[in-house]
């Protein structure tokens, strides 16, 4: 009776074996690479706005404080979208009958809202405070970038649970936060 | 699955028989569908917008919650709270500390108003003939009415209102009734009439209204009151009663006071009570005469009796001290010998006041709704204009009320729902809630309180004086109604507005002698057969909580009811008529049958029955519509309160009533301890040694104590929880699965002829049985000592809540938030809304503890003792929940748990909870002591 497989044929199956796993892990590396990518988590991405507003002119060029417009960031969880109040405190005189103010003008006339589309979003479960990360000593560019050099504002960070962990992990261990800032209930409730 | 299978499974899991019940199509189905469905979560949300405010508001950080003070009404007596408002959505009620009928705590039906605001059911059209019509319509027609009534003098007018002391409405209607002096206002209490009114008219010779102050209160008599039950007056007498209770820190007190409850129905009064006694009604008032006739007070026959005679010695003794409260639906003459007894006593001035009306209007409100519908049946109505009141369900069932409102030409309902009376009227309009009305109402004491609108009322909803003020002719804006009729300048309304009360309002106590002719009558004779007792509701009360889930799935405080009422008797009464609970009865009473399903209650009166008032209703809403029955059918407008000679008998039928609690007893456990008035030392203990690992605390450790001696089993804590914390609702099939979601329970139980409440709610072990078991630890021990729960991790194995000894876990087996019809304005946007499939329980209110915290850091000190208060703590009338931190010595919760009555409920499993218990005390009478 003749041999079905040559010898051969175990180092075939051998390779084949070895070589589907390899594959098999490769995809699955790959996945969990691509979830923990840039791209997965829309870094880079500049959303379009109603309003071309240039941070890197504002806060760039002339110089304005973070503080001016986002008013509330030292003191609240929410650190404040300006009111179109705000942008008119300026532009009432200068640049004042651009087009591309349309919107801003409008809301400060009738009151309705300018509709900005969110670049850093957090998902909901995260109970994010920007006035006690000012007030620690985190900079703004540590999460959001260099703003100051972004003509469209663009997400500079993944802001993924990992990329929080590991400032808290550093704070809780070097810093004066203590083993509190690792807890879940810090940011979880 | 074979038939023997399905035997089997109906055998071991009854209540899952008809989930497994699936054909193996319908599983086919399912997947193909899953399968179908499984592509679109990769498709990824719409990115988020933000909407900036084309103008900042003063003051406002955006973002950051506003509070509104204002006043919401029970009956017509109004309780101050500060309202919070989450992006102009109301989220949370709290009580208005400067408020009298608050003192910063409100009740269960307070809570809820937040539910009953955010009401997807309540109405958004004015009607014609049950037609949507636009509001602009409406006002044409109410123009036109009031066009024609005021030709005619008012002749045929007829305003009908629900018990109100709104000044500006009263105001409002007086000056309509003065230019139309031909037409007249009605009043309808569904829980009326008052019979303290009537009875203080028979003794003093004006109908006075009587208030009560249980903290000056020594010795307690309650003759069928339930004082520390649900009501207007709730908040304030149970804060009195446990003020008159709670033990000093130096050690025990010395002038406790002692609380006799007589009662046919038991509530919490009697609960509480340290000698209690079940009557029916009828006995009740013959009991109240012996009193009487003990305390000198009135004369006849005295009999022997040693309850009563201890209980006249010690209301002697208690002198001004004493204080003796008829029930409201006692008979007048009880009433009247009940002020008497007061008065001879030397408690007028005291523990009881007497005061001018709080409620405007006519005075006898039920004679009025009589007298309203004979002249409907006389044809002698053309205009019935209907504000806030629901007649056509809560009138008595004599009346007729519903037939007759067809008879009427022109009727008009306004109401927040289009129910049974909006379906019967021509006319119906929206009404607006108290949170986006402009309005006022007296407190208990006669304090005005102000409303003010939290939200802008949408729909084309108008307030009841809108309408009053347009039926005059003159229609104007609902604030300025208000604002006109308030005494002062600009200054003083701000003031008003931003306090919520309106200063030095409170009416004067007067002083009382009884009349000269006034002489007590004599005891009524004995009832014969079956007595019947209405009762309002402690869920639903009248009926107008009906809609409300939160109330709906409330337990009741001793049936632990949900879902349902029934009619309650005493288990010696049920088991003379062979009935047992579940059973459905008929109760004929007269000519008229009711079908419910019976409850026995220990301690109730026997031979008695209460019917509780509120379900039944066939047009509430889709929370409200056809649970329970209709006790108002069966009230008749001349004895509303009482009836004899009812006969009950089985049907044979049964109804399934879910409750969440179905054992009464503590199986000779060491549950809820109870201590006699002067507490020994405690037995020194030092904690037997674990094997899991102490942890050590840097910061705060977060403890509470909850005194049981305070706790009057209200259920104000459980539904402010479920507010605070986005609790959702399961149902009424859910729960009798043994699967509520409420993440704070009130535990009763029935020893000894004593009723024990126990709060319980997530203890936070040291040592959590918990914590060890979870697979995936999802359920951890934070840095200052929470027992938290991480939602994300949570894979739904239950191994938690199978080894948690209190039991305060609970699991989503649907996706329960998105479905409870509860809608997504109404949760907290600080507490996350969990998914199917996980575990949650109580937090401790982290998120309070996150926000004090962060507020702290921020001014660079420590959190102080009392800035965090949980959401049980802030609500608890009787202040019975105090929590803190119990690293701090100083701390109000570690000195509260280094009383001697502190101590750990099974503490012998060696969990070493942070919450602990304080001992309940008991007062009984000289010569009584156990």
């Amino acid at each position: 009776m003749t041999q079905v497989f040559r010898p051969r044929s175990t180092l075939l199956f051998r390779s084949v074996f070895v070589l589907a796993a390899l594959v098999l892990a490769g995809v699955v590396l790959a996945g969990m690479a691509a979830v923990r990518s840039d791209r997965a988590w829309n870094v880079g991405e500049a959303p379009e706005q109603p309003v071309p507003f240039r941070h890197d002119l504002h806060a760039g060029t002339l110089g304005i404080d973070c503080r001016y417009c986002h008013t509330s960031v030292e003191h609240a969880a929410y650190a404040g979208i300006p009111t179109a109040e705000i942008c008119m405190g300026c532009h009432r005189e200068v640049w004042r009958g651009a087009s591309v103010f349309a919107p801003v003008r409008g809301s400060a006339d009738t009151g309705e809202p300018v509709v900005w589309t969110r670049v850093h979003d957090l998902p909901a479960h995260a109970y994010f405070h920007h006035g006690i990360h000012v007030s620690k000593g985190v900079a703004c560019e540590t999460c959001h970038g260099r703003v100051d050099r972004m003509a469209a504002v663009a997400k500079a960070e993944t802001l993924s649970m990992g990329w929080c962990l590991d400032c808290h992990r550093k704070a809780a261990t070097t810093g004066t936060g203590g083993a509190r800032l690792i807890d879940c209930s810090v940011c979880h409730r | 699955m074979t038939e023997p299978d399905d035997r089997r499974i109906d055998a071991e899991f009854p209540a899952l028989a008809d989930l497994l019940r699936t054909d193996r199509r319908a599983v086919l189905k399912v997947m193909a569908a899953s399968m179908a469905l499984a592509g679109l979560p990769g498709c990824g949300p719409a990115p988020e917008t933000v909407a900036a405010r084309g103008r900042g508001v003063p003051g406002h950080t955006p973002g950051a919650p506003l509070v509104f003070a204002t006043s919401l009404t029970l009956d017509g007596y109004g309780t101050g709270v500060l309202v919070r408002s989450d992006e102009g959505h109301p989220t949370k009620i709290e009580g208005n500390p400067l408020h009298p009928a608050s003192l910063g705590a409100t009740d269960a039906f307070t809570q809820a108003g937040i539910l009953t605001f955010h009401d997807p059911d309540r109405s958004r059209a004015a009607r014609l003939d049950g037609q949507p019509q636009p509001a602009q319509r409406f006002e044409r027609a109410l123009a036109q009415v009031a066009d024609e009534v005021t030709a005619r003098g008012g002749e045929g007018l007829r305003i009908l209102t629900g018990p109100t002391s709104s000044p500006s409405l009263a105001g409002l209607l007086a000056d309509l009734l003065g230019r139309l002096p031909n037409a007249r206002w009605h009043q309808h209490a569904p829980l009326g009439p008052d019979n303290r009114r009537e009875g203080a008219r028979l003794v003093f010779g004006d109908a006075l209204e009587t208030r009560h102050d249980l903290v000056r209160a020594s010795v307690i008599v309650t003759l069928d009151a339930d004082i520390l039950g649900p009501g207007p007056h709730q908040v304030a007498y149970a804060r009195g009663f446990a003020a008159g209770r709670r033990e000093p820190e130096a050690g025990p007190k010395t002038n406790m006071n002692r609380l006799y409850a007589i009662e046919s129905t038991p509530g919490a009064t009697g609960a509480r009570a340290d000698r209690r006694l079940a009557l029916p009604p009828s006995a009740i008032a013959a009991f109240a005469h012996r009193l009487a006739v003990r305390l000198g007070v009135a004369e006849g026959e005295a009999g022997s009796d040693p309850l009563l005679d201890t209980m006249a010695a010690d209301l002697r003794v208690a002198g001004p001290g004493a204080l003796v409260v008829a029930g409201r639906h006692l008979p007048a003459e009880t009433h009247a010998l009940a002020h008497a007894v007061n008065h001879a006593l030397g408690a007028v001035g005291t523990t009881v006041h007497h005061t001018g009306p709080v409620l405007a209007g006519p005075w006898d409100e039920s004679a009025s709704l009589e007298v309203l519908a004979a002249d409907m049946a006389a044809g002698a109505v053309s205009h019935l204009v209907i504000l806030d009141s629901n007649p056509a369900y809560t009138a008595p069932g004599d009346l007729g009320f519903a037939d007759l409102l067809a008879t009427v030409p022109f009727t008009l309902h306004l109401g927040l729902w289009a129910d049974e009376t909006a379906a019967l009227c021509r006319w119906h309009a929206p009404m607006a809630h108290a949170l986006e009305s402009w309005g006022d109402a007296r407190a208990w004491d006669g304090t005005v309180g102000l409303m003010q609108p939290v939200a802008a009322p949408r729909h084309g909803r108008r307030t009841p004086q809108e309408v009053a003020a347009a039926l005059a002719g003159r229609p104007a804006a609902a604030r300025e109604l208000v604002r006109e009729r308030f005494q002062g300048d600009d200054a003083a309304w701000r003031q008003a507005l931003h306090d919520g009360v309106v200063p030095d309002t409170a009416l004067p106590s007067r002083a009382v002698a009884p009349a000269p002719g006034w002489r007590p009558a004599p005891p009524p004779a004995g009832a014969g057969g079956l007595e019947v007792v209405f009762a309002p509701d402690p869920s639903v009360w009248d009926g107008c909580f009906a809609n409300n889930a939160w109330l709906q799935e409330l337990p009741k405080p001793l049936s632990k009811m949900v879902w349902d009422n029934a009619i309650l008797l005493a288990p010696a009464t049920a088991a003379a008529l062979d009935l047992e609970n579940g059973a459905v009865a008929a109760l004929t009473l007269g000519s008229r049958t009711l079908r419910g399903p019976v409850w026995t209650l220990p301690g109730h009166a026997a031979d008695t029955v209460t019917l509780p008032l509120g379900y039944g209703r066939w047009s509430a809403g889709r929370v409200g519509t056809a649970v329970g029955f209709d006790a108002y059918r069966l009230r008749r407008a001349d004895a509303p309160w009482l009836a004899a000679g009812a006969e009950l008998r089985a049907t044979g039928e049964r109804h399934a009533l879910a409750t969440t609690q179905r054992h009464a007893t503590m199986a000779g456990r060491d549950i809820v301890r109870t201590a006699p008035p002067v507490p020994r030392e405690p037995p020194a203990q030092e904690p037997p040694p674990s094997i899991y690992p102490d942890y050590a605390y840097a910061g705060p450790a977060w403890g509470m104590a909850v005194d049981l001696n305070a706790c009057v089993g209200c259920n104000a804590c459980v539904t402010a929880c479920q507010a605070e914390n986005n609790v959702p609702v399961v149902g009424r099939a859910e729960v009798a699965r043994g699967r509520e979601m409420h993440w704070l329970r009130i535990d009763r139980y029935f020893e000894d002829q004593q009723t024990l409440f126990q709060p319980m709610l997530c203890m936070h072990c040291e040592k959590a049985p918990c914590e060890v078991v979870c697979p995936v630890n999802a359920t951890v021990h934070d840095a200052e000592g929470l027992n938290v729960m991480v939602y994300n991790r949570c894979v739904g194995t239950r191994y938690c809540s199978n080894n948690c000894p209190y039991k305060v876990r609970r699991f989503n087996w649907f996706d329960y938030a998105q479905d409870d019809g509860v809608p997504a304005e109404a949760a907290n946007p600080e507490v996350t809304v969990r998914v199917r499939g996980v575990m949650e329980k109580c937090t401790y209110c982290i998120q309070r503890i996150a926000t004090a915290r962060i507020r702290a850091k921020l001014e660079n000190r420590p959190i102080a003792d009392g800035e965090v208060v949980t959401a049980c703590q802030q609500v608890c009338p009787s202040g019975a929940i105090v929590f803190g931190d119990v690293n701090d010595p100083d701390s109000a919760v570690s000195r509260r748990k280094r009383s001697p009555r502190n101590y750990a409920l099974l503490g012998e499993l060696n969990t070493r909870p942070r919450t602990t218990y304080l001992a309940r005390i008991d007062n009984p009478p000289a010569g009584e002591e156990a």
